[in-house]
């Protein structure tokens, strides 16, 4: 189980000679060119294609500039690289050619990728867009590649829950643009193909792909790092508005990489290695050890065996006598010494180990290029069982068939395992729960070695029998795997009919398979000790556990076309394109379950001798029809609109069709003032806004009267039922407006690089199930109400203080706000609550989250202590807390400013990176505080017993209410508070009573989230071995350092839920981590 | 090439419309169509909404007691609202209604299934009876439209309005019923499976008349002229003649024997938690005692000492002198004991008093009596001494004794009465007994005290009828000062209703002249 597979990394080695052994015998020309190319700073510049004209001979230049290719001495070099003027240089018999490159002034701007793929420079955008710096993800690697964007652009909210190796994360664009239940998370388009995010998050006592709240992974699992070409992040509604009822939260785009033209033949190796540290910030009391002291002697607190203390029952409390050594009984009857066991977190996680392998061909000619690649992923992660395995197949390739017809194909092919993903957020067979809320006086080998009882039930370790379990006896006996195979898809024809007008064709597919499939244990005790037996039926001996398996396909099919076209008439240039697009999604899934078993620990359906089942289906179409025009002006103004109009098969005749309009426009100002203001290389405003959608919670075939029968028959006859909920015919999707102005400047030779913007959005006709007069026929149905704001401003800054020819610093601030406001709800509601931490099907510890008009969505709402007029904290005549009877808001779990600070150094071949990021305003509550509290495990729990302490006198007033039964004294004085109450008695009221203020904390952080250390070998392997273009070596640790947090005992990161509805609650996620990487690269 | 990237473009293109919507969602996986929609006929009578809850109806009428105010237990016994109790009837509208208006939907144009939308239609009628004489003004015109015709917020209509409706849709649905037309007896859990239509339908017109007779009955306070013509509809109709006509939902399978997949929802809070805090009221025990009365047996036993088992005890003790009835108006606790006029020490658990016999009428395989022979006859009796039945009937004597003996063979159909059932002389020595034999000057207050014994196991029959006729006097209930002396006669609407749909239940409110306990629905005049 705790086997670091090393297997991966043998085979590579393997692998990497093969691939040697093959390109010696391939390399070796006879005249070769080398030389640097720069910039006008004498600063080296890379990737410059490096082509000798007339042939298919191409190159590109290193880091540091410098090329070397294959020609004779009459030929022509011909230098181009994206923002400088093309050169030709003739050779001219030289050896060596030395190239300074100079701007290309009217075009002195990278390519962006934006919607639909189609690329533009950035001055005709009138909207916000971040292109990610690709290679930083590689270097500085994650399972998740978007966990690694975290810090990294403006306004992308990242925030990956600790949840295991396959986690999903958690994306926001601007704040959450929608209630819970809602799609929140921008559209992910890869190669062209829209694809939801899909965050199958752990949600408490739903969630995950088994329901049982174990993180099951997003689709970005699906993308390795190596194989991104590019990664655009389209921040608001315009920039995505082309995708209509699916642009409301902004879009990611992910090009995947189909080799370079002209590059001849490549191969590309990389080989990492992840170590996660598992960061144990628990910072509990060891003072007093396991026991009770809710009986009234001795006072302070008794240990098991003395004064009818119960080991068993007592397990999970810290309530007993000071630490002495002395032998004292514990659950299994053993006595041990009374001491703390300490660091037995850090004691029961493994160092998680991640290896990456993996491999690209790539091959490049004058009409076509194609990269094929395969990558292994294999993580052991921390949590003791817990396997990921991924292999990722990735093929890009694209072939001019002719002058005008050029073919584009991209595969990415996933095969993934996780075995054992860690129940996270809940309770019950959650490893850390166990290990923070039991005593540490238990040492973990005792609960190893007495995990069980000789007749195979788990051994009772504590008195929270059904929901505090031991992972001992877990391990060995419990699996759950959840497999999938995916596949995505594009195959794109565009033919060129003239140099301005182009039709495009273009097929996408996201095809899964998928499976999971589980076991709840024979004997375990979270069945409750009533059901703990091992036979449910005294006669038939069947033995109890359950098995459980789902198995789903899912196809989400695109078809599409664009005709496009450009062309200049004078000072104006006009953008068309016309395009429409077909989904259709289908899925398709079983599941079956079985329990009372025949034979012991075998979990199959044949062994079982009780079983259900279940069959799901669903089938979507949704047709669009859009546009674009786009004019320009002198390559200084810009005006683009864009119209989508969608048909869902989902929604009824008559509801089924809306349009999505957008309105953009630029001004390249610094077009009309460089003359006066040298120093501003460019300068924008842009102003834009866009009217998009979304669709969801609306069920597929819900509109529809059918009918079931009662399983069981009424005399003999078959009972039919009138199945399903009522449904809306009228619902229509969300609606959602943006506006958003920016200003971007580029100034000091590009020295100092500047983007702002601000920006609003209204989300309204929110799909809520709101409830309705039974007379109707039902209960509840959904309705399009309630209306969301958010807006914020984004901040980017790029400074490169310091450059010389060997050193430079470049150092990018990004910043933004985000505040969102619950403008309404339905109807007269003015509060309206979103989850339930302490109740509903999860039962966990307190709290709750609400939505309120006026205030910022994601409130913590609970229970505060009863005050008087001056504000004093009221207390019972027993010494004991009053809640003031109804909720209060605690404030927002979401963040409102998000952040970080990169920087990066470069001394010759040696880059360095650090980097910081944090997030403010938000609030959280945690589950860990208000266990350690009155569980008896925290510091704070030493308030009361103490010496010269008799139990907690709690600084507050007697209430004289004479309506409470409890008031301290009726006469209308306020005394103090005097009567001290045995500390487990006093703080095992603040869950019964819901009071929340010691438990909610800011959220806010500060981290040193990264520092990477990478070489460039090249250049000193380049020399002696000719068939090496590239190696690079990268060191990286993420999560150095926490440099500011407020919460106790955890990180402020320590959250288990990806989803919305549990921001901001902490109980029971994983411990997180640091991780210590090593990448190396290598290119032939 | 070119030509196919055309071609592909002008396929997405045409695509840009939404014809195969209709066909995309719809779901191959769900049944569309039921297999035949007698299937929901079996649905809607084993789901009738028959006797309400022992806390609620048979609190009001002084048969059942809950003495424990535990918070959550507060409600009728202590004259207070309690949602539960009061939203409780409404229930039909998500449940039985909604399946027998969707029953209705289904066969109204099915020209093959007359006898099953008639069918239907009396259900529909039975269970707006009940939500009018629960409630009073409720929705009807506007309701069960949500699905439909999205109608998510239904008008009220008034009480009176509505039982017009029943009473041509009753008249209707009865007259229309034909034994030449379809045979629904496979589906009908009221006749045998393999019945023939004939014999189906003299039972379902025997069923519909007589509950025509139960509506028309409702009029005796409010238009005595209005009551008499319906109950000559009804009874010229033909009502039910015998025991055998007897409509009730078993709770156990063909063979008799228990069905643990459908047992008497109505048993399940008393047999369940804390059996020992339920007992029978004092003034049925007083009557049953001092009438003699043979079916107290059934009615009322004494377990001792009370204990959670009581409900698997097979043998308790009913011998008639050893019951005590729980005093209305007293509440467990407090200073109960030094004011409770009959106030006896405590055994074991709970207090000394007679509760349900959960052998016989609380099993959870007791039937659930809908409209009886006797409850029909004694209807009869009523009409004959107000002189509104045709020439030919029986006399009022006749039909009150026919009642009465129906009422105890009806106990036939109850668990663990074989061999107990009150014998022939038994029943004649009862018909004599003072308080029992019939005399023309006391005949409303003997027809309907019967009555109330006859509804010991359905509320709201026994509450209707009792708020109608006056019969037996019962004493308030004077635990507080809510009601000012007076009884329950109408259930509150639910919370809900009030929060979600408030227009409408304003005006509704406006209409009945107040939304109390004590407001009285349209067919019950002081």
């Amino acid at each position: 189980m705790r086997n670091g597979n090393r297997q991966p990394a043998a085979q590579s080695n393997k692998l990497f000679f093969l691939i040697s052994f093959m390109l010696i015998s391939m390399a070796g020309f006879t005249q070769t060119i080398s030389g640097v190319v720069t910039d006008a700073d004498k600063k080296p510049i890379s990737k410059v294609s490096v082509h000798v004209k007339g042939t298919n001979r191409t190159e590109v230049t290193d880091e540091t500039g410098k090329f070397s290719i294959a020609a004779s001495g009459t030929e022509v070099l011909v230098f181009s690289y994206v923002g400088y003027l093309i050169q030709e240089v003739p050779i001219n018999g030289r050896s060596s050619v030395n190239v300074s490159m100079s701007i290309d002034a009217g075009n002195m701007e990278s390519i962006v990728v934006t919607a639909l793929g189609i690329k533009r420079q950035p001055r005709e955008l009138g909207y916000s867009t971040t292109t990610a710096n690709v290679e930083e993800l590689q270097k500085n690697r994650t399972n998740n590649v978007m966990a690694s964007l975290e810090g990294k652009v403006a306004g992308l909210d990242i925030t990956p829950p600790s949840a295991g190796p396959a986690s999903s994360t958690k994306i926001r664009l601007r704040g959450q643009s929608g209630f819970n239940g809602t799609d929140n998370a921008p559209l992910l388009v890869i190669n062209g193909l829209p694809i939801s995010q899909g965050a199958n998050s752990a949600n408490g006592g739903g969630g995950g792909s088994d329901g049982l709240s174990r993180d099951g992974g997003d689709n970005l699992l699906m993308i390795n790092p190596d194989d991104i070409e590019s990664m655009t992040v389209l921040k608001g509604a315009t920039a995505a508005a082309l995708y209509g009822a699916r642009a409301s939260n902004g879009a990611i785009i992910i090009t995947t990489k189909s080799g370079t033209r002209n590059t001849g033949i490549g191969v590309e190796l990389t080989s990492g290695v992840n170590m996660d540290e598992v960061l144990d910030l628990t910072d509990f009391q060891y003072e007093y050890g396991q026991g009770d002291n809710s009986t009234a002697t001795p006072l302070k607190g008794s240990r098991p065996g003395l004064n009818g203390v119960s080991a068993v029952n007592t397990g999970q409390f810290g309530w007993g006598e000071r630490y002495d050594g002395k032998p004292t009984v514990q659950f299994d009857g053993v006595s041990r010494p009374y001491s703390p066991n300490k660091n037995r977190v850090k004691d029961f996680y493994n160092t998680g180990m991640t290896y990456t392998n993996s491999v690209a061909f790539s091959t490049g000619g004058p009409k076509g290029s194609a990269r094929v690649a395969y990558s292994d992923l294999r993580a052991d992660g921390i949590t003791p069982g817990n396997e990921y395995h991924r292999k990722i197949f990735n093929l890009g390739l694209n072939q001019n068939l002719s002058d005008k017809l050029t073919v584009t194909v991209n595969l990415n092919y996933t095969n993934d395992e996780n075995k054992n993903a860690p129940q996270v957020g809940i309770q019950g067979q959650n490893y850390y729960n166990f290990l923070v809320r039991m005593s540490p006086v238990i040492p973990l080998s005792a609960f190893e070695e007495h995990a069980a009882t000789p007749a195979g039930i788990e051994t009772p370790t504590n008195s929270f029998a059904t929901t505090v379990l031991n992972p001992y006896f877990y391990i060995p006996r419990q699996f759950f795997v959840d497999r999938g195979d995916r596949l995505l898809a594009t195959a794109t024809v565009k033919y060129q009919f003239f140099k301005w007008l182009y039709l495009q064709g273009r097929v996408n597919s996201n095809f899964s398979a998928t499976s999971s499939e589980f076991n709840n244990p024979t004997g375990g005790g979270g069945f409750g000790t009533a059901n703990q037996q091992l036979y449910t039926d005294a006669t038939l001996q069947y033995y109890n556990g359950t098995y459980n398996i789902n198995q789903n396909q899912n196809r989400d099919m695109n078809y599409d076309f664009i005709l496009g076209g450009n062309h200049d008439f004078g000072d104006f240039s006009v953008d068309l394109g016309f395009s429409g697009n077909r989904r259709n999604t289908l899925g398709r899934g079983v599941n079956a379950n079985s329990s009372a078993f025949v034979t012991k620990d075998i979990y199959t359906i044949g062994n079982g001798s009780q079983f259900g089942q279940g069959q799901g289906y669903s089938k979507t179409q949704t047709n669009s029809l859009f546009g674009w025009a786009q004019l320009g002006w002198k390559n200084m103004v810009f005006l683009n609109v864009t119209g989508r109009n969608d048909w869902f098969s989902l929604l009824n005749e008559g509801y089924d069709s809306y349009f999505y309009p957008s309105v953009s426009g630029s001004f390249v100002f610094s077009e009309l003032i460089k003359d006066k203001f040298s120093w501003l290389n460019y300068g924008k405003l842009r102003a834009s806004w866009a009217d998009v959608g979304q669709l969801n919670n609306v069920g597929y075939a819900s509109f529809d009267i059918t009918y079931s029968y009662s399983t069981n028959k009424y005399l003999n006859r078959t009972i039919g039922n009138v199945s399903g909920n009522i449904a809306n015919p009228k619902i229509t999707p969300y609606s959602l407006q943006e506006k958003e102005i920016g200003l971007e400047l580029k100034m000091f030779h590009s020295r100092v690089t500047m983007d702002m913007a601000v920006y609003q959005k209204k989300t309204t006709d929110q799909i809520l199930s709101v409830p309705i007069s039974a007379a109707s026929g039902g209960n509840s149905v959904n309705q399009n109400l309630a209306t969301l704001q958010n807006k914020g401003f984004e901040f980017f800054l790029d400074v490169t203080p310091y450059r010389t020819r060997n050193f430079s610093w470049s150092s990018a601030i990004n910043a933004a706000y985000n505040i969102s406001e619950v403008l309404d709800l339905a109807g007269q509601t003015r509060i309206t609550r979103v989850d339930w931490y302490n109740g509903g099907a999860s039962n966990e510890f307190i709290g709750k989250q609400v939505y309120e008009v006026g205030k910022p969505i994601a409130q913590i709402a609970a229970r505060t202590y009863k005050r008087n007029d001056k504000g004093q904290i009221l207390i019972s005549k027993t010494g004991q807390l009053i809640d003031n009877g109804t909720d209060v808001l605690f404030g927002s779990a979401l963040p409102t400013w998000t952040g970080g600070w990169n920087n990066t150094f470069s001394f010759k071949k040696l880059s360095l990176l650090v980097q910081i990021d944090g997030k403010a305003g938000g609030k959280m509550i945690s589950g860990t505080a208000l266990n350690g509290l009155r569980q008896g495990h925290s510091k704070a729990s030493l308030v009361g017993r103490r010496e010269g302490e008799n139990g907690v006198v709690f600084p507050g007033v007697f209430d004289a209410d004479p309506t409470n039964p409890n008031a301290g004294l009726l006469n209308g004085s306020t005394p103090a508070a005097t009567v001290a109450v045995f500390g487990r008695v006093f703080y095992t009221d603040y869950r019964g009573k819901q009071i929340a203020d010691p438990f909610v904390f800011k959220s806010d952080y500060a981290k040193l989230r990264n520092i990477t250390l990478s070489y460039d070998f090249s250049s000193l392997i380049g020399s002696r071995v000719k068939f090496v273009k590239g190696l690079q070596l990268a060191a990286s640790c993420r999560n150095v350092a926490i440099l500011k947090k407020y919460v106790q005992d955890i990180d402020p990161e320590q959250i288990a839920s990806s989803g919305d509805d549990r921001a901001g609650y902490e109980a029971v996620a994983l411990p997180t981590t640091r991780t210590w990487g090593l990448n190396l690269n290598v290119k032939f | 090439m070119k030509r196919l990237l055309i071609a592909t473009t002008a396929l997405v293109f045409m695509a840009g419309c939404n014809k195969d919507f209709k066909e995309i969602n719809t779901n191959p996986l769900a049944i569309q169509k039921i297999n035949d929609p007698g299937m929901l006929l079996t649905n809607i009578e084993r789901n009738t909404a028959v006797a309400g809850d022992w806390a609620a109806e048979s609190t009001i009428i002084q048969q059942f007691v809950l003495p424990y105010n535990l918070g959550a237990t507060l409600g009728y016994q202590f004259n207070d609202n309690a949602p539960g109790l009061s939203g409780a009837p409404w229930g039909v509208y998500t449940g039985v209604l909604r399946t027998t208006q969707s029953l209705i939907d289904y066969v109204k144009s099915d020209t093959a299934r007359p006898n099953l939308y008639n069918m239907a239609r009396i259900w529909r009628a039975y269970h707006y009876m009940w939500l009018v004489d629960h409630y009073g003004d409720v929705p009807y015109s506007e309701a069960e439209l949500g699905q439909k015709e999205g109608v998510f917020y239904p008008k009220y209509d008034k009480g009176a309005a509505i039982y017009d409706d029943l009473h041509k849709e009753i008249k209707e649905a009865t007259d229309a019923l034909n034994p030449a037309k379809d045979n629904n007896s496979k589906f009908d859990i009221f006749v045998p499976a393999n019945a023939t239509a004939a014999t189906e339908i003299t039972l379902w017109k025997r069923l519909g008349y007589s509950l025509l007779l139960r509506l028309g009955m409702r009029y005796s306070k409010v238009d005595q002229a209005k009551a008499k013509s319906i109950v000559q509809e009804a009874y010229n109709g033909g009502v039910m003649q015998s025991n055998a006509d007897n409509i009730y939902v078993k709770n156990t399978t063909d063979a008799g024997a228990p069905d643990v997949n459908y047992t008497n929802g109505r048993m399940g809070g008393v047999r369940g938690t804390n059996p020992y805090t339920y007992h029978v009221a004092e003034p049925l025990v007083t009557t049953l005692k001092n009438l003699g009365d043979p079916r107290l047996k059934f009615m009322v036993a004494y377990y001792s000492p009370l204990q959670s088992t009581a409900p698997n005890v097979t043998n308790p003790d009913t011998i008639s002198s050893h019951q005590f009835g729980f005093p209305v108006g007293y509440q467990v606790g407090g200073n109960w004991k030094t004011t409770s006029p009959g106030y006896r020490a405590p055994t074991g658990t709970g207090e000394s008093f007679s509760q349900l016999n959960y052998n016989v009428v609380a099993n959870s395989t007791t039937p659930s009596v809908i409209i009886s022979n006797a409850q029909t006859k004694l209807l009869l009796a009523e009409a004959a001494v107000r002189n509104w039945l045709p020439a030919g009937a029986k006399t009022a004597k006749e039909y009150y004794e026919e009642g009465i003996i129906a009422s105890m063979d009806e106990y036939s159909i109850f668990p663990n009465t074989a061999g107990a059932l009150p014998t022939a002389t038994e029943k004649a020595a009862y018909l004599t007994r003072p308080g029992v034999a019939f005399n023309e000057t006391d005949a409303l207050m003997l027809i309907n005290t019967q009555y109330w014994i006859e509804c010991f196991n359905n509320g709201h029959e026994g509450w209707s009828n009792w708020r109608r006729s006056g019969f037996p006097v019962l004493s308030p209930n004077l635990f507080n000062n809510n009601l000012n002396g007076g009884f329950i006669r109408r259930f509150i609407y639910p919370i809900n209703e009030q929060t979600i749909n408030p227009e409408n239940y304003q005006a509704a409110v406006a209409s009945l002249g107040g939304d109390l306990l004590t407001t009285r629905v349209f067919w019950d005049k002081p």
